[in-house]
């Protein structure tokens, strides 16, 4: 079954040649959301074969596995790749209806398929330097995607997100060099096993470039400036996905590495990565508080949660391992599905500003419940899915003894609740003062609503019912935490 | 020889940082040029660099075989490199032609507007 490994990948690839070919073509909506299934489907059936029979392992071109480039997808990977497959094709759904001619004739879904090659990518490689180029794919899309369009507001917030991500290329791969140099592998396996035999000063160094390069690329505390800049420019599908797929990407590719490669000296990292964590919720958290456009304050928002990662990733054990896990599978889900709901405030109520649009819930319950059940799993009131991850990473915190970083956590979520209440209270409860608002002028569109009604649906699932992800990313951040267990499966026939 | 490729690649990276730090986008686009370039060779070095020795050989031959892995991958960062300067260039004609200015303070400034 090792095939199925490089399906998801493959797919995404073909689906962007396509894409390319029929741009502006009527003909190809159907296609994209025949690949987005597909899309969905073989990661569910890579989900399920990882979660039943653990590693799976391709080796691509038959070449033997220390030396040419494999594919080695765990539980985690397989289930943060399911997850972003799911958000892919309600992304592609929204599209359908948001994009118009003009940017899918200049290729729009074509970089949104190369953007999930690019995702599955990341997260399916077990080649360190494959992996860069991977980062790369999913970068440059994501450019592509954000100045699309090519207007005035478009390019500003493009300039700093295009050099700053560069930057952050270029700190993995020096550190990738730097590995290479010292250890002369690439294989995550074997650069595992040889980093064991090394001293803390290279650990050291290459985690913290590490660090660098992928918190630029997922915004953490002192490199995050560029996020709120330039996140609420580009179309609201393109936003969701960004949000869901370009800043989770960078996080999972953080866990992986430090799980695999540097986990023998992680406490030098610890103290650092929690707080780093705790100074990104704050940070992201109250940027949001003072603002009063949707998207804005969504913006905000990711860079807090993000926050909540990386402290789970600073407390490094299975259980708060696991939490982050649960934690990083409901943002994508609710984080998304939120930007979704902003445009339709937008489309429904006339502006993305608070101030003016207001009342939604006279005229569209509907929607007002979707978001209701999407901005409280986000702030991780109990039944709903934030309070499973926030609760099991708390609580890792507490066991832990990080007393005050623990409570930092739990005064973001009430200032996260405190911004989302704003929303609801402003956007979707008040009775609506001015004429315009009066009155339900638009209609519900199938292709805008079906896809944040399966996103609202699935984050109310896996809040109801955590059983599942629970032990799934369990399972993940138990093999995660195995690196010996790893070397051997994959090095094991070899030495 | 990889003393002096890390050292000139130590010079190329100072000399990006500091590019890429003025207050000019045409500098800081020469910039990260410069950067792209000292950290393929620093790659190129980490390698180990061989002269005169080929880096495939015969069945049998106890020659010394120089490592082609390292060039393999410089080069695919090379060209991730240059289409990334070349996505950053056509960035920077558009922001000249939408923009009043390339100055970073005077693009800030606008946009607190």
């Amino acid at each position: 079954m090792s095939v199925l490994c490089a399906i998801p990948l493959f797919l995404s690839l073909c689906m962007s040649v396509l894409a390319f070919l029929l741009k502006g073509d009527k003909r190809f909506e159907k296609i994209g959301l025949l690949g987005f299934a597909g899309l969905v489907v073989s990661s569910g059936a890579l989900l399920y074969y990882s979660a039943m029979n653990g590693l799976l392992i391709l080796e691509i071109g038959g070449w033997r596995m220390p030396y040419g480039i494999s594919m080695q997808v765990d539980v985690f990977s397989a289930t943060i790749n399911f997850f972003i497959s799911i958000l892919g094709l309600c992304a592609y759904m929204f599209s359908l209806d948001e994009i118009k001619e003009k940017r899918s004739r200049a290729g729009y879904y074509s970089a949104m398929f190369t953007l999930f090659a690019g995702a599955n990518g990341v997260l399916l490689t077990g080649d360190l330097f494959n992996m860069y180029v991977w980062v790369e794919v999913l970068v440059v899309s994501s450019f592509l995607l954000l100045s699309m369009g090519q207007n005035k507001k478009q390019i500003k917030g493009a300039l700093p997100y295009v050099l700053l991500n560069f930057l952050g290329s270029m700190f993995i791969l020096s550190s990738i060099g730097l590995i290479y140099g010292l250890t002369g592998a690439l294989n995550f396996a074997q650069i595992s096993l040889l980093m064991d035999g090394l001293g803390i000063g290279p650990s050291a160094t290459f985690g913290a470039l590490f660090l660098a390069g992928f918190g630029i690329k997922c915004a953490i505390f002192p490199l995050f400036f560029w996020l709120p800049e330039s996140y609420h420019r580009p179309p609201a599908a393109v936003s969701a996905f960004f949000a869901g797929v370009v800043t989770k990407v960078g996080v999972c590719a953080l866990f992986k590495v430090y799980g695999l490669l540097f986990y023998k000296h992680m406490e030098v990292f610890q103290g650092a990565l929690i707080w780093i964590g705790v100074f990104t919720m704050v940070s992201g958290v109250i940027g949001a508080v003072a603002l009063y456009d949707v998207r804005r304050v969504l913006s905000y928002h990711i860079i807090s949660q993000i926050g909540y990662m990386i402290f789970g990733l600073g407390l490094f054990g299975a259980k708060a391992w696991a939490a982050s896990i649960f934690f990083i599978v409901h943002n994508i889900l609710a984080k998304s599905n939120l930007f979704f709901i902003g445009a339709e405030m937008n489309r429904l109520g006339g502006s993305y500003n608070l101030q003016k649009t207001r009342g939604l819930y006279n005229f569209y319950p509907l929607i007002s419940l979707l978001f209701f059940i999407s901005a409280f799993s986000l702030t991780g009131i109990p039944p709903f899915s934030g309070f499973w991850g926030k609760l099991g990473l708390v609580e890792a915190g507490f066991e832990a003894n990080e007393y005050l970083a623990s409570s930092f956590a739990l005064l973001v979520g009430l200032l996260t609740t405190y911004s989302m209440v704003k929303i609801w209270i402003l956007g979707f409860w008040e009775t609506p003062k001015s004429e315009k608002c009066r009155g339900p002028k638009n209609k519900y569109q199938m292709k805008r609503i079906v896809p944040i009604f399966i996103l609202s649906m699935l984050s109310l699932y896996i809040g109801l019912w955590p059983e599942m992800l629970l032990s799934l990313s369990k399972q993940g951040s138990e093999q995660l935490l195995r690196p010996k267990l790893y070397q051997e499966q994959i090095l094991g026939g070899v030495r | 020889m990889e003393v002096m490729l890390t050292l000139v690649s130590g010079i190329l990276f100072a000399c990006g940082v500091f590019c890429l730090l003025d207050g000019h986008f045409i500098k800081v686009v020469f910039g990260s040029i410069i950067l792209s370039n000292a950290v393929n060779l620093l790659f190129f070095a980490m390698g180990r660099v061989d002269r005169d020795t080929p880096a495939f050989i015969g069945r049998g031959e106890v020659l010394q075989a120089a490592n082609p892995l390292s060039s393999a991958a410089v080069l695919t960062s090379i060209v991730i490199g240059f289409s990334l300067t070349a996505f950053i260039i056509a960035l920077m004609f558009r922001a000249h032609e939408q923009l009043s200015s390339l100055e970073v303070n005077e693009v800030v400034k606008e946009e607190s507007k």
